[in-house]
């Protein structure tokens, strides 16, 4: 057991991902804490959140805690209102990260970090996570963000 | 070789205006009924005759709305093909061939009609099965967002020069200008000016991106057999396929490759079924929903590589008549206007039947693409009569 299931989101939030596989991963960023999947029988990473893995074919999937470290596989930078909750981050830049703990399996994310420090991203760099709460913006769901290293 | 290989072949194509997004003065149903007739006239076919359909993506305009108003003896096949705004959009060839090859129809008819003032914006009801919870919880709900990381990823470490896409994006721009119906005629577009334009999401300029017109494009097909007593020269299906490798799917950006497309194994097989290769593409009408995609595109057709891409991929290149490899010669997706990538379909055709505002002198291979970066790729190719 990983005590995720007693983990409680805002009912918002839990709308948009009871249904989804990877719901755990979205309780486990309300603790501060990166959860992804990993098939009980084969043992390996799994992203996104799969009901079966298809290197064994198993529908065993469990969920290990992965240390939030990674590096930038791609990146971009939004200057165009399309999501109105970010609005007041504009430009805002988003990363690709690669996670070497966890099969590198990728994660997609906002970079934190003000335009200057942002306008360094480069693919290939070391990236670390942070944790922050739901707000309206991340549609009511704790999000994982990231910074350089 | 493919069976398949010239037994069918595109005998109409018709389209409406392309409307600014929004302004459409009829809704999206009555705009593909128009499409869909005006494609049968160009054939020498009665409407009642069409008796297949198939759209891709998220069309609303299921078969059975259309059959009572166009009077359709018989419906025998409604198709609906999955994989993204735009995978599909070469894909409903390979559809209809395989329905007309195996008996299953006769004239099938393939379309996509968007109308945003009376339906919404297509792009959004394609949004809703794409930008899933763990993009809008990080601020990204747009396909320029996507295709955006991809294209970095393309850029940055695959080496492809950004100055590529800017090229295809002025030839796009330099072919419109031969053609009156499309939405950047007299809007000609220069180096300055791209280079000067604002930002949407790095890695693309406004120019990169398309913008989403109201319209509908509808082609027929049918047999060979019949094609030849029609009323135009018949572009014959050489092979056209859809799908993905091993590493493809909806994957929230852990799909295989990712960097570029994922149409390599849909060209190759594509190629393998036609008996023919890169080299023997005369023309080339590639999916640009943003500018990094049409580069990726031809790159997973082998028009060039990650290495050569900077020598092949520039504008004296890609224009008509004399360019190695002319693409888009409507205009395309951004110069002619944006159905999803239905419009380059009918260009493909017109290139084979000589029709083209931007005519590739002597073209008898005609290369079609959908969208690489979607779910699922698709492709098509087209051949003249010699080619059989």
């Amino acid at each position: 057991m990983t005590g995720l299931e007693e983990v409680q989101l805002d009912e918002r939030g839990l709308a948009h991902v009871s249904h989804r596989a990877d719901l755990n991963f979205w309780r486990g960023l309300a603790l501060g804490q990166l959860w992804m999947t990993r098939c009980t029988g084969c043992h390996e990473f799994l992203w996104p959140a799969p009901w079966r893995c298809k290197h064994c074919g198993s529908f065993d999937i469990g969920w290990e805690p992965v240390r939030p470290e990674g590096v930038v596989y791609s990146w971009i930078r939004t200057h165009y209102p399309f999501h109105p909750g970010y609005v007041d981050r504009l430009p805002y830049v988003n990363v690709l990260v690669e996670v070497p703990h966890a099969g590198r399996r990728r994660l997609f994310g906002l970079l934190l970090g003000t335009t200057e420090e942002t306008g360094h991203v480069r693919i290939g760099m070391p990236v670390r996570g942070v944790f922050e709460p739901a707000t309206e913006a991340t549609s009511h769901l704790p999000t994982l963000r990231w910074e350089l290293a | 070789m493919n069976k398949l290989r010239g037994e069918v072949a595109v005998v109409g194509i018709g389209e409406t205006p392309y409307y600014k997004r929004g302004t459409s003065p009829d809704p999206d149903e009555k705009l593909c009924l128009r499409a869909i007739v005006a494609a049968c006239a160009d054939a020498g076919l009665d409407p009642r005759d069409v008796d297949g359909f198939v759209s891709y993506g998220a069309d609303l305009n299921e078969a059975p709305h259309l059959t009572g108003q166009l009077g359709t003896r018989e419906l025998r096949w409604s198709t609906l093909l999955w994989g993204g705004g735009a995978g599909p959009s070469a894909a409903v060839i390979a559809t209809a061939a395989a329905a007309i090859y195996s008996g299953q129809a006769e004239v099938v008819a393939v379309y996509r009609s968007m109308s945003e003032s009376v339906a919404g914006r297509l792009s959004a009801a394609v949004s809703a099965g794409h930008y899933l919870i763990q993009y809008q919880a990080n601020g990204l709900l747009a396909p320029a967002q996507t295709v955006g990381l991809a294209t970095q990823r393309m850029i940055e470490a695959d080496g492809v020069p950004r100055e590529c896409l800017r090229e295809l994006v002025l030839a796009s721009y330099h072919h419109a200008q031969n053609n009156p119906a499309a939405n950047a005629y007299g809007k000609p577009l220069t180096r300055e000016d791209y280079e000067k334009s604002r930002w949407v999401t790095e890695p693309f300029r406004l120019f990169d991106c398309s913008r989403e017109n109201d319209g509908a494009a509808a082609m027929i097909l049918t047999s060979a057999e019949r094609a030849r007593h029609l009323a135009k020269p018949p572009a014959y299906v050489l092979a056209s396929g859809m799908g993905g490798g091993p590493g493809a799917g909806a994957l929230e950006f852990n799909h295989e490759p990712f960097s570029g497309g994922l149409a390599k194994e849909v060209a190759d097989r594509m190629y393998r079924n036609a008996g023919l290769g890169p080299s023997d593409v005369d023309v080339a009408q590639v999916f640009i929903n943003f500018s990094g995609a049409g580069v990726a595109v031809m790159i997973d057709h082998g028009l060039c590589t990650a290495e050569s891409a900077a020598e092949v991929l520039t504008f004296d290149n890609l224009i008509a008549p004399d360019g190695g490899i002319p693409v888009n010669t409507n205009g395309g997706d951004l110069g002619q206007g944006f159905l999803h990538g239905m419009g380059n379909a009918l260009e493909a055709v017109r290139q084979i039947r000589g029709e083209s505002c931007n005519q590739v002198p002597g073209a008898e291979v005609s290369l079609l693409t959908g969208d690489p970066m979607s779910y699922l790729a698709s492709s098509a190719l087209l051949g003249a009569e010699c080619t059989l």
